[in-house]
């Protein structure tokens, strides 16, 4: 019995993708070329615009004419005739949506945003010919022409007008606002009985075993491609989803990175996709607290440490600098968090450390600080420090290699001459000096 | 000789916190003054140009940070120092009491070439207030212990006394530069030393 629903499955699985497959050429062949002979009538033909019932309608019979006037089996008119068929369904389209008084595209609507499941969903305009957009609910192809789709603002989920009650993915951005967090178990598998045989997100049954006998034979006639297992485990969450929510999209997974330094992309479901790639520039891994070593095994990283250590140093001159702020040199880095503070990263800047490309965006950033800082600016040149065992009047600041920095008085002096008086800071002793007189004088007083 | 040169006179305050140093220095620069508390962080400078003896000069005019927390940078531009003010709150004993370890800690800082005649002035602020904590005599005591200094009381509030403090303060400025610069002019020749570039201290180029 079972079997049997299992293999009804597969075959309704089957004649959907073959639909699909189709849908697509269609498409490719309108969307790759109007017919050169048929350039002159290109306005009448209400292509890719959102035209209206009459226009449709004209539309219509002026692609019948031109159907009779095209000789049978030429390329012209195969064209029109698909082009035709298109209309139809975008006048069809149209009149439902006339009736329907929450349609987006019933301009007496206003319906053009909807907020289902933490999604910010807003109605999108055609798409251009070069771009396909599948339904992240449905998996279909999103026709723009004849349907009207919605795209969330906050996460970029995708999906058709008709789907979106039934939306089952709660948004991506809220996910990752709300926990905050990547997941950083390297694939946490709980295994498919733990998920009792359903796909992680929509629930759906997940067939473990191909179907035997016949249908099998037929299935990979048809498809040899196709995978038979409908079960794809996603790397990032380590669940195990069917193919409508796992489209074997590739990721980078923060675990790996953080405790492999592995940046190599490994299949992640639709969900996950979605939220690695909206979390992928937000500062959330502490490299510090998480993984400490990773800064001795891997010297690119430790290089980014040390420069963004050094603009920690230049930033407290830059914050109470009044010229820094009105020529907002802080805010010349398209990363803040780079600056605010040492610790977190984003997916992103492991992947440019890797690369280089941090390297390179903290250079730049320390030379125009340093070069305000050091050369300038009055007012942060005053601010710096005379090393006052050596008495050089060159200028040290906290920032650079060379200085030592009181952790009591926060003075600063050159690492060579504090040792030459054997870290005795000078600064500290007329401190403890000065308290040791005043106690004196409130005795002798008393 | 020095006269048609554009004189520049820096002078540092310096102080406790909330005795009223951006005040002052507002008062005299922009002749404003408001009530409402706000610390200054780090530190910056405004100018002002005045006539002293017949001689147009510009002061450059540093606020520094009185708080503790805020004085985590450096005083490098205590060095070229031409005059510095010490401010006290008159009805704040602490602040009095201060006043030695600023007056200490800027002359280790600034190095002057004679800090014995490096030109100070006390200025104890905020007499438009009551009670008085510190009587004019404990402060003149004070300033007669440390080779004379001038004395002025103030209220940044009321402009009282303010511009005359700072004109006091830009005459020993200038005597200050000048002194300064008649040690350069003992030798007309001279082959001044200062502005080179010493070996740094950093160690790199030291033999041991």
């Amino acid at each position: 019995m079972n079997d049997i629903e299992e293999d009804n499955n597969k075959w309704a699985a089957s004649s959907d993708a073959t639909t699909f497959s189709e849908k697509a050429s269609l498409s490719e062949d309108l969307d790759s070329c109007l017919p050169e002979n048929l350039e002159a009538e290109e306005l009448q033909l209400a292509l890719n615009k959102e035209a209206n019932g009459d226009e449709l309608s004209k539309a219509i019979n002026k692609c019948r004419d031109l159907i009779l006037e095209n000789e049978q089996c030429s390329f012209e008119r195969k064209w029109l005739v698909r082009h035709l068929i298109e209309l139809r369904l975008r006048l069809q389209e149209y009149k439902e949506a006339m009736e329907d008084p929450l349609h987006p595209r019933n301009k007496n609507s206003g319906v053009s945003n909807r907020t289902v499941k933490g999604h910010h969903l807003k109605l999108q305009p055609l798409l251009r010919n070069a771009s396909y957009k599948y339904c992240d609910h449905c998996t279909g192809t999103i026709w723009s022409v004849v349907q009207a789709w919605y795209e969330c603002e906050d996460c970029g989920y995708a999906c058709h007008y008709k789907c979106i009650a039934s939306i089952l993915r709660e948004c991506a951005h809220v996910i990752a606002c709300e926990k905050g967090q990547y997941e950083l178990n390297i694939c946490p598998e709980v295994g498919m009985s733990a998920q009792k045989y359903q796909c992680a997100e929509c629930k759906a049954p997940l067939i473990l075993t191909a179907p035997s006998g016949i249908t099998s034979c037929l299935g990979k006639l048809f498809l040899p491609d196709k995978e038979w297992s409908d079960v794809k485990k996603c790397d990032y969450t380590g669940l195990y989803y069917c193919s409508a929510c796992h489209w074997s999209s590739s990721a980078v997974i923060p675990a790996r990175v953080v405790h492999n330094w592995d940046l190599t992309p490994y299949l992640v479901s639709q969900a996950s996709l979605q939220i690695l790639r909206i979390t992928a520039n937000r500062p959330l891994i502490n490299l510090e607290k998480l993984n400490p070593r990773l800064f001795s095994l891997v010297q690119e990283l430790n290089l980014v440490r040390r420069l963004r250590q050094e603009l920690q140093g230049l930033k407290k001159y830059l914050v109470v600098c009044r010229k820094a702020k009105e020529e907002h040199l802080l805010w010349k880095c398209d990363r803040p968090h780079l600056i605010d503070n040492t610790d977190m990263y984003s997916l992103q800047d492991l992947l440019d450390t890797q690369s280089g490309d941090l390297l390179t965006k903290l250079h730049n950033l320390v030379e125009d600080f340093s070069t305000h800082v050091k050369i300038n600016c009055e007012v942060c040149k005053g601010r710096g420090h005379i090393c006052e065992i050596c008495q050089n009047e060159e200028i040290l600041f906290p920032f650079v290699s060379t200085a030592y920095i009181c952790d009591k008085c926060n003075s600063v002096y050159h690492k060579n001459c504090i040792a030459r008086v054997r870290d005795l800071c000078p600064k500290c002793d007329r401190i403890k000096e000065r308290l040791l007189k005043e106690s004196e004088n409130n005795n002798n007083g008393e | 000789m020095a006269s048609r040169k554009k004189i520049l006179l820096k002078v540092i305050i310096l102080g406790d916190s909330s005795v009223g140093k951006t005040s002052l220095m507002n008062q005299y620069v922009s002749r404003k003054f408001t009530n409402q508390y706000k610390a200054t962080i780090g530190a910056d400078f405004l100018t002002k140009e005045v006539t002293v003896d017949d001689r147009t000069v510009t002061l450059q005019i540093w606020d520094t940070a009185g708080q503790e927390r805020f004085q985590s940078l450096g005083v490098a531009f205590y060095r070229g120092a031409d005059c510095c003010v010490l401010v006290f709150d008159v009805t704040a004993p602490n602040t009095f009491k201060s006043l030695d370890s600023w007056r200490d800690e800027f002359l280790i800082q600034a190095s002057p070439r004679d800090p014995e005649n490096f030109p100070f002035v006390l200025l104890g602020n905020k007499v438009d207030l009551e009670p008085r904590a510190i009587s004019a005599k404990r402060a003149q005591q004070w300033c007669q212990s440390k080779n004379n200094i001038p004395y002025f009381e103030t209220s940044a509030k009321e402009g009282l006394n303010v511009e005359q403090a700072f004109l006091a303060i830009a005459k020993n400025a200038l005597a200050q530069q000048n002194s300064t610069i008649d040690l350069y002019n003992e030798f007309p020749d001279q082959i001044k030393l200062t502005n080179t570039q010493k070996p740094s201290g950093s160690g790199d180029s030291c033999a041991c």
